[in-house]
């Protein structure tokens, strides 16, 4: 199924953030404003380039269970954990992270 | 695993092209520790995320209970003020980051793949990540109560500078910071891949003007999840940096900013928590109306201006600071009214002249678009800013977010629970105990609520532990603190249908509500493929309405 009739969908709904962004210029606004809402459609052009490049996928092996992705979200969750506990906790995700990078690219491109 | 993929390719051949996807052996779902470990099938990880969050639900429910205690009467009786603190910020964050957002989102995880004729979500490995990122989250979080100065104490906006070092110190607080991160982006990952799924795993024939009213809903809310949600990432990951000696906020404009960010995240949260309720709860109205959407363009185009609109409204949490536009934004929240409307004319046109079926999806559904009808006329009102400087901080704007989030999204959950519960786990939830369930929890919502309004208006404040008789807020608050138990109740006769469903199970065959959309037309529950056989064509959003009629019409000349 081609992604243009959803780059359509989306592109309507970035025209419509486009048009409250641009609303909002005429009034008091401020740099956090302009520059969250400019990301925002930032994001959205970004996501109607894509759509209009997808098309019908491939066929593709879909995992059944996936060891490495829970690995991944583990690492992340000491990585960040360590801002706010100590050192090692960022530290020991890290190590795991890479360990777990490692083990998904494996398995994706097995 | 290439062998193996290969070997799958081989062996699924045709049917492997058909789906888009080939799924190494084992075929079956892996259940048990394992399939909730590590299993990648989209139908599991939605009732993983389902579970989880309607466990953070139930906990979240009793730190609420324990609030309406200690508010019950005038005098602290229950916990301390700082008790106070943590009960109200866990409650808020627990029921906003981890209990409606993530279950709105599996309902889509669930859901999306089978209604647009999928064979998987897409990016499952992401799909998965984004669940574990979220119970994880919500883990540590929770883990700030065994923290010597407790759980995160400044509300669930953690505004700036109540949520600094010095405003909120201790380690409970960096950890409810770091389980928010974690939930959020979690969540940001689960709504990536339902929008990538509706971007690019569409059956053929399934184009956008095709897709039922639920999907439309998903994608406005993976839309506004991709656009919002790393402003909350921003905003928190900043306070952790402030927190630790970073000045990051600690400038002249520095709170103001932080709740700019906040806010772009938690207004637009608020929709994530809606628009997949609206667009369960019309699915629901039209399958037990027998009819078609009425309206279903319409329906698409209002709720792509809704969602848009719903992204430029979150200045209205700051009109009382003086640091944002009060008339763009005043006028951007009273515009959400029509919009709103829309989806009521939706509703209505679809239940008039249907032929109904009033059963407890419906009442769900229908409940659903009364009870949010409070919360968002309320919403007009405090969208005037002199109104809301008068009731700003107060319960009235308690009353409101609980009447557009528990009176009516939660309405709209269990309208989709009682309706897709036959296609999850094969077997009905009884009727009688889903009515008692509906109607009970009708009489708890407005029992705790409606008095909120009546109190906020007569200027009791949000987020106070105590007030004295002479305030002459007792009775509101004694009416609102019954209610709660009684919304209590109404969870406990739910949990009763579940487990007598479950030990007498009545099998509900694969369509036991004549649905309209493909997750209809395959097994319950669906096989890991999702669909056995080939799809019925789809040359309409009611893609089995086509077909029924399709087949009528065939029998007629037939005969």
């Amino acid at each position: 199924m081609s992604g243009r009739g959803a780059a359509v969908a989306v592109g309507i709904w970035a025209l419509f953030n486009a048009v409250l962004a641009a609303l909002l210029l005429g009034f008091r606004n401020n740099l956090v404003e302009m520059l969250s809402w400019g990301a925002t459609i930032a994001t959205l052009l970004v996501i109607v380039a894509l759509a209009l490049r997808s098309g019908d996928p491939p066929v593709r092996v879909v995992p059944e269970a996936s060891a490495s992705a829970v690995l991944v979200a583990v690492a992340v969750a000491l990585l960040v954990l360590g801002a706010g506990v100590g050192l090692w906790a960022a530290l020991l995700g890290g190590g795991l992270a890479l360990v777990a990078l490692i083990l998904l690219a494996r398995e994706v491109h097995g | 695993m290439g062998g193996r993929g290969a070997e799958a390719r081989g062996r699924h051949g045709a049917e492997a092209r058909r789906l888009s996807v080939a799924i190494p052996t084992p075929t079956r779902p892996l259940r048990g520790l394992a399939g909730y470990l590590v299993g990648t099938d989209h139908k599991s990880v939605g009732v993983r995320i389902f579970g989880t969050a309607f466990g953070f639900f139930l906990a979240g429910g009793v730190l609420a209970l324990l609030m309406r205690s200690e508010l019950a009467r005038p005098g602290m009786q229950i916990t301390s003020r700082d008790g106070y603190n943590q009960l109200f910020t866990m409650h808020g964050s627990t029921m906003i980051y981890f209990f409606v957002t993530p279950v709105a989102l599996a309902l889509g995880t669930y859901l999306v793949p089978l209604q647009v004729g999928a064979a998987e979500i897409a990016a499952p490995r992401v799909n998965l990540i984004g669940f574990w990122l979220f119970l994880l989250g919500g883990v540590i979080a929770w883990s700030s109560f065994l923290t010597r100065n407790g759980a995160g104490a400044a509300a669930w906006t953690a505004e700036y500078p109540q949520s600094d070092s010095i405003g909120t110190p201790g380690a409970g607080m960096d950890l409810w910071i770091v389980g928010v991160w974690l939930g959020v982006l979690g969540t940001l990952l689960l709504g990536a891949c339902i929008l990538a799924t509706l971007v690019g795993r569409r059956a053929p024939g399934m184009t956008m003007l095709r897709l039922p009213v639920f999907c439309w809903a998903m994608l406005v809310t993976s839309l506004m999840v991709v656009t919002s949600f790393p402003a909350l990432l921003t905003a928190m990951g900043g306070l952790l940096l402030d927190r630790h000696g970073v000045h990051v906020y600690r400038g002249a404009y520095g709170a103001s900013a932080y709740q700019d960010l906040f806010w772009f995240y938690g207004h637009p949260v608020v929709y994530v928590m809606f628009f997949p309720f609206v667009g369960a709860a019309l699915q629901v109205i039209a399958a037990l109306s027998r009819r078609r959407l009425f309206g279903y363009k319409g329906v698409t185009l209002s709720l792509l201006a809704f969602a848009a609109l719903s992204m430029s409204v979150w200045g209205h949490h700051m009109f009382t600071t003086g640091q944002v536009s009060n008339d763009y934004f005043s006028l951007t929240s009273t515009m959400l009214a029509v919009p709103a409307g829309m989806e009521y004319v939706a509703a209505v046109g679809t239940l008039i002249g249907g032929t109904l079926l009033l059963r407890t999806p419906m009442l769900f559904a229908i409940g659903f678009f009364v009870q949010f009808l409070l919360g968002g006329l309320s919403g007009i009102y405090v969208a005037s800013p002199p109104l809301d400087y008068h009731v700003h901080d107060s319960y009235l704007v308690v009353a409101h977010f609980h009447y557009t989030l528990l009176a009516g999204s939660v309405f709209g959950l269990f309208a989709a629970v009682y309706f897709w519960w036959p296609k999850v786990t094969g077997y009905l939830l009884r009727e009688g105990l889903g009515k008692l369930h509906f109607w009970i929890f009708v009489v708890g919502t407005n029992l705790t609520f409606l008095p909120q309004f009546f109190l906020g208006y007569d200027g009791m404040a949000r987020r106070i532990a105590d007030y004295t008789a002479a305030d002459g807020w007792t009775t509101g608050n004694t009416i609102s603190t019954v209610g709660s138990f009684v919304i209590a109740l109404s969870i406990v006769v739910f949990a009763v249908n579940v487990v007598v469903s479950w030990l007498v199970q009545r099998p509900a065959g694969p369509d036991p509500w004549e649905g309209q959309t493909l997750e209809w037309a395959t097994s319950s529950p669906p096989p890991r493929q999702n669909f056995d056989g080939p799809l019925p064509p789809i040359r309409s959003a009611e893609p089995l309405v086509d077909w029924r009629e399709e087949r009528a019409r065939a029998e007629a000349t037939a005969s």
